[in-house]
C-alpha cells in the first residue's frame, strides 16, 4: 500500500512538472504552426520603432522570436515625428536600414506610390513561409485589417489590392473626463459639441480654484497633420465633413467646416492647454494623467496609462463617454491604426515575414495586451479574452463603460475618414497651419481655411487626372 | 632609379595637389547637385525630376510661406546676433577683470557651448513649457502671470532666440575674450597719462582696436544664424502657425516631410546666396578693419 501511494506520489509529482514546463515553454505555441521558423536562423533584423505603448509591450518579447527562430532583432526608437522623418529618409535614400517598421496607412499610401512598401499578399500566400490557419487572419477586426490595404486608386481603393501593413494596435477618439470633478462641479457630460464648448469653458473657469490648477482640456496642437487626426478631425466628420471633393479640391472649407472649426477652436482658446500649438500627445496624455486636466479629447487607449495607478493621479477617477454629436444627432470618430509593415528595400524578406507572422499572431498580441498594457487590441480574440474582459471591464464610471465605446467604435461610429491620397500628411500639415492661425488670432477661421484650401489645391493638382 | 625621381619630381605637385582638389570636389558636387536639382520639379513621390527651368524661383517670388520665411530668417538672425554679441561682450569684460574664482566662471561659461544645440532645445522646452516647465513655477511664484513662451506666436520666436543665445553667447565671449587679452597695453598707458574717461577709452580706443574680432564674431554668428536649424526645429519645428518658420525649416518641410526636393533645393540656394553676399560683405569690412588695426 505504501509502495503504491509512494508511485502515484511519484507520477503526480511527474506530471505536474510536465505540466508546469508545457506552460512555461514560450515557444510550443508557435511550434504548432507549419513554418520552418529556422529557416534563416543567423539572420539579423532592423526594426523600426516610435515611441509608443505598443513598442513597450513588443520589446519584452523580443527575446521569444531570436529563441525561436535564431534570427537577432536590433532596433530604433524614436518619437513619432522624428520616426517618420528618420523613415521616410532612410526609405527614399534606398538606404535600407530598416527591414520592418512601424507604419499606418495615412504613410502607406506614400510608401506604396513611391515602392517603398512590401506587398505582404506575396508572402501570405506562400505556403512555405506562411501557415495561414495557425494564424487566422480572421481573428483580426476588419476595419483596421482593411485600413491597411490599398490598390492605388487617388481618392478611393482603401480595403482593396495590396497589403501593406498588418495592424498591431487601433485608436480612436472619445472623451475621457474627471468624474470626480465632474460630480463636484455639478456639470454634465456634453452631447453636443456646443454643449462642449460651454462644459469645458465652465470646468476651466472652476479648475482655477484649484490647488494645482486643473485645465479645461487636452488636445495635441503641434504643427502637424496629427494634430487635425485626433479630436478636431472626429469633430469635423461628425459634422459630415470631408477632407477633400471627390474632383480632389480641398473641402475643408464649406459653411458647416468653418461652423465646427470655430466651435473647436474657441474649446482650445477658452479651455486648452496654454501653448496649444507646442502640445504633443505624449503631453496631453501625461498631464491628464497628472490630474492637470478635466478633460481629454485624443486617443481613446490612453485608459490604459489612466487606469493604471502606477502612472496616474486620476485612476478610477476617470470617465469615457462618445464624441458629442451633430446637430443631426450624427456621431462619427477618425480612427488611427499602428501596423507593422516590410521595407521594399529588405535585404531580408523571408526572415522579416516570420517576423511579421510572430509578432501579431494571437499569442504575442494577447501577451502584449495583457502582460504589457498595448491597448486596443486588433484581435478580436485578445479584445474578447477573459482576462483583458475582466481588466478593461474595471475602466470607467460604471462596469464595461470603456468597452463599450471600443465595441461602438468598432461596429458603428469610429473609421479612416482621409480620402486615401500620397500627400495626405503634407494636405494635413498645412491645415494643422491653419488651425494654428485662428488659434494665434492671426486669421478669422474663416480666411485660414480658405487659405489653406488654397495650398491643398495646389497640392493636390499633381494627382488629378 | 632616374626615371623614378624624375616621375616624382614632375609629378608631386599634382600628388600634394590631389587631397585639395577631392575635398574641393567634395564641397562642389553636392552643391552643384542641389543647384541643378532647383530648376527640377524632383518629388520622392512621385519619381519625377524634370527639367522646369527657373519654375521653382518663380513659384518662390509668389509664395507667400517663402517671404514670411525670410523674414523670420532675418528676425531671427538680428535678434540672435545682438543678444550673442553684446551679451557676450560684457562676459568677456567681466571674465578679463581678474575676480575671484576667474578659471572656474571661465570653465562655468563654457560649458553650454559642449552641448548639441538640439539637446539645449530640449531642455529648455521642458523649462519653458507653460503647465510643468520650472520657468511659469517661479514667475508664478513672484506673483507674475506665467508665460506661453515656445507655444505662443508672439513669444516663441523670441524664445528659441534666448535658447541660441544660451548655447553660442560663450562662443562670442570666448573670442571676444581672446581679443581683449591681445589688445596693446601702450595706448591704454597714454589713455592714462593723459587722464581720459573710462567711456572714453571704451569708445575710441578698445571698440577701434577690437573691430577686427567683432567683424570675426559677427561674420561666424551671421552665417550660423541664418542657416539655423536645429534648435528651432527641435523646440517648436517652425510653429505657432508660422511663427519661427525660418528658410531652414522651410526647406525641411518640403524636402523630409512633403518630399518636394525640387521646391526645397530652390529654397536652399536663394538661403545660400543671402549667407554669400552678406559674408563677402563682412570679411570685405574685416580685411579693412585689420589693414586699419595693424597697417599694411
Amino acid at each position: 500500500m505504501k509502495k503504491v501511494a509512494w508511485l502515484i506520489s511519484v507520477v503526480g509529482l511527474v506530471f505536474l512538472f510536465a505540466v508546469a514546463f508545457a506552460q512555461e515553454d514560450p515557444l510550443a505555441y508557435y511550434q504548432q504552426a507549419k513554418i520552418n521558423w529556422k529557416a534563416f536562423e543567423g539572420t539579423q533584423l532592423t526594426i523600426g520603432l516610435n515611441k509608443h505603448p505598443f513598442t513597450e509591450s513588443l520589446r519584452p518579447l523580443l527575446s521569444i522570436f531570436e529563441q525561436l527562430t535564431g534570427i537577432k532583432v536590433a532596433y530604433v526608437i524614436l518619437p513619432e515625428e522624428e520616426f517618420f522623418e528618420k523613415l521616410l529618409i532612410d526609405l527614399s535614400s534606398g538606404g535600407g536600414i530598416f527591414d520592418v517598421y512601424m507604419t499606418s496607412p495615412m504613410f502607406e499610401w506614400r510608401y506604396q506610390y513611391a515602392g517603398w512598401i512590401e506587398d505582404l499578399n506575396t508572402y501570405w500566400n506562400n505556403p512555405e513561409l506562411t501557415d495561414q490557419a495557425w494564424y487566422n487572419r480572421e481573428d483580426f477586426y476588419e476595419k483596421p485589417l482593411r485600413a491597411n490595404m490599398w490598390d492605388g486608386t487617388i481618392a478611393g481603393g482603401l480595403g482593396q489590392g495590396r497589403w501593406n501593413g498588418i495592424p498591431v494596435m487601433v485608436e480612436f477618439f472619445c472623451q475621457a473626463y474627471r468624474n470626480d470633478l465632474r460630480e463636484k462641479w455639478g456639470l454634465t457630460v456634453p452631447t453636443t459639441y456646443p454643449d462642449l464648448l460651454d462644459t469645458l469653458t465652465k470646468a476651466a473657469e472652476l479648475g482655477k480654484q484649484e490647488k494645482p490648477q486643473v485645465y479645461g482640456v487636452a488636445n495635441r496642437g503641434i504643427k502637424s497633420w496629427s494634430t487635425v487626426h485626433s479630436g478636431y478631425f472626429t469633430a469635423f466628420s461628425t459634422y459630415g465633413q470631408k477632407d477633400l471633393n471627390p474632383d480632389l479640391t480641398a473641402a475643408i472649407n464649406t459653411p458647416q467646416a468653418k461652423e465646427i472649426t470655430k466651435i473647436w477652436v474657441d474649446i482650445l482658446q477658452k479651455a486648452g492647454p496654454p501653448g496649444w500649438p507646442n502640445y504633443t500627445w505624449y503631453d496631453a496624455k501625461q498631464n491628464f494623467a497628472a490630474g492637470r486636466f478635466y478633460e481629454i479629447t485624443d486617443c481613446d487607449f490612453f485608459a490604459a496609462t489612466y487606469e493604471n495607478p502606477a502612472q496616474s493621479v486620476v485612476a478610477g477617477k476617470t470617465g469615457y463617454a462618445l464624441p458629442p454629436a451633430a446637430p443631426d444627432g450624427n456621431i462619427t470618430s477618425n480612427m488611427w491604426t499602428w501596423s507593422l509593415g516590410m521595407s521594399a528595400l529588405s535585404k531580408h524578406k523571408e526572415a522579416a515575414w516570420l517576423f511579421l507572422m510572430w509578432a501579431t499572431a494571437p499569442q504575442t498580441m494577447l501577451d502584449g495586451t495583457l502582460k504589457y498594457d498595448n491597448f486596443n487590441p486588433t484581435r478580436k480574440s485578445v479584445w474578447e479574452n477573459p482576462a483583458v474582459v475582466e481588466k478593461t471591464m474595471k475602466w470607467g464610471t460604471k462596469p464595461g463603460e470603456y468597452r463599450e465605446i471600443v465595441d461602438a467604435m468598432y461596429a458603428k461610429y469610429g473609421d479612416i475618414r482621409w480620402t486615401p491620397n500620397p500627400d495626405v500628411t503634407a494636405l494635413g500639415d498645412i491645415w494643422a497651419e491653419a488651425l494654428h492661425e485662428a488659434y494665434e488670432g492671426k486669421k478669422p477661421v474663416e480666411q485660414a481655411l480658405d487659405d489653406a484650401a488654397v495650398k491643398i489645391n495646389e497640392l493636390m493638382t499633381k494627382w488629378k487626372k | 632609379m632616374e626615371l623614378r625621381r624624375s616621375f616624382w619630381s614632375r609629378n608631386i605637385a599634382l600628388l600634394l595637389f590631389l587631397p585639395a582638389f577631392l575635398l574641393t570636389v567634395g564641397i562642389l558636387v553636392p552643391f552643384g547637385y542641389s543647384v541643378v536639382m532647383s530648376f527640377t520639379n524632383f518629388n520622392l513621390t512621385t519619381g519625377t525630376s524634370d527639367f522646369i527651368g527657373i519654375g521653382n524661383y518663380l513659384k518662390l517670388t509668389r509664395d507667400p510661406e517663402f517671404w514670411n520665411s525670410l523674414k523670420v530668417t532675418l528676425l531671427f538672425t538680428v535678434g540672435a546676433v545682438i543678444f550673442e554679441v553684446g551679451i557676450g561682450f560684457i562676459a568677456a569684460y567681466l571674465l578679463n577683470l581678474g575676480l575671484l574664482g576667474q578659471k572656474i566662471w571661465r570653465t562655468l561659461f563654457l560649458l553650454p557651448v559642449m552641448l548639441p544645440p538640439t539637446v539645449a532645445a530640449i531642455m529648455w522646452k521642458l523649462m519653458m513649457a507653460p503647465i510643468q516647465g520650472v520657468f511659469n513655477y517661479l514667475l508664478q511664484l513672484v506673483g507674475f502671470a506665467g508665460s506661453e513662451w515656445l507655444g505662443g506666436s508672439s513669444t516663441a520666436l523670441l524664445s528659441v532666440i534666448l535658447i541660441d543665445a544660451y548655447v553660442f553667447v560663450p562662443f562670442a565671449g570666448m573670442i571676444f575674450l581672446a581679443g581683449v587679452q591681445n589688445l596693446p597695453k601702450e595706448p591704454y598707458e597714454a589713455a592714462a597719462v593723459d587722464g581720459v574717461s573710462n567711456w572714453f577709452t571704451f569708445r575710441k580706443l578698445t571698440i577701434p582696436l577690437l573691430k577686427p574680432v567683432i567683424l570675426i564674431v559677427l561674420l561666424f554668428r551671421i552665417m550660423d544664424c541664418l542657416k539655423h536649424f536645429d534648435i528651432i526645429y527641435a523646440a517648436t519645428k517652425g510653429g505657432p502657425a508660422s511663427a519661427t518658420m525660418t528658410l531652414s525649416v522651410q526647406a525641411y518641410y518640403h524636402s523630409f516631410r512633403w518630399t518636394n526636393m525640387g521646391y526645397a533645393f530652390a529654397h536652399l540656394v536663394v538661403l545660400w546666396a543671402i549667407v554669400y553676399v552678406l559674408s563677402y560683405f563682412l570679411v570685405g569690412q574685416w580685411k579693412k578693419a585689420v589693414s586699419e588695426v595693424h597697417g599694411g
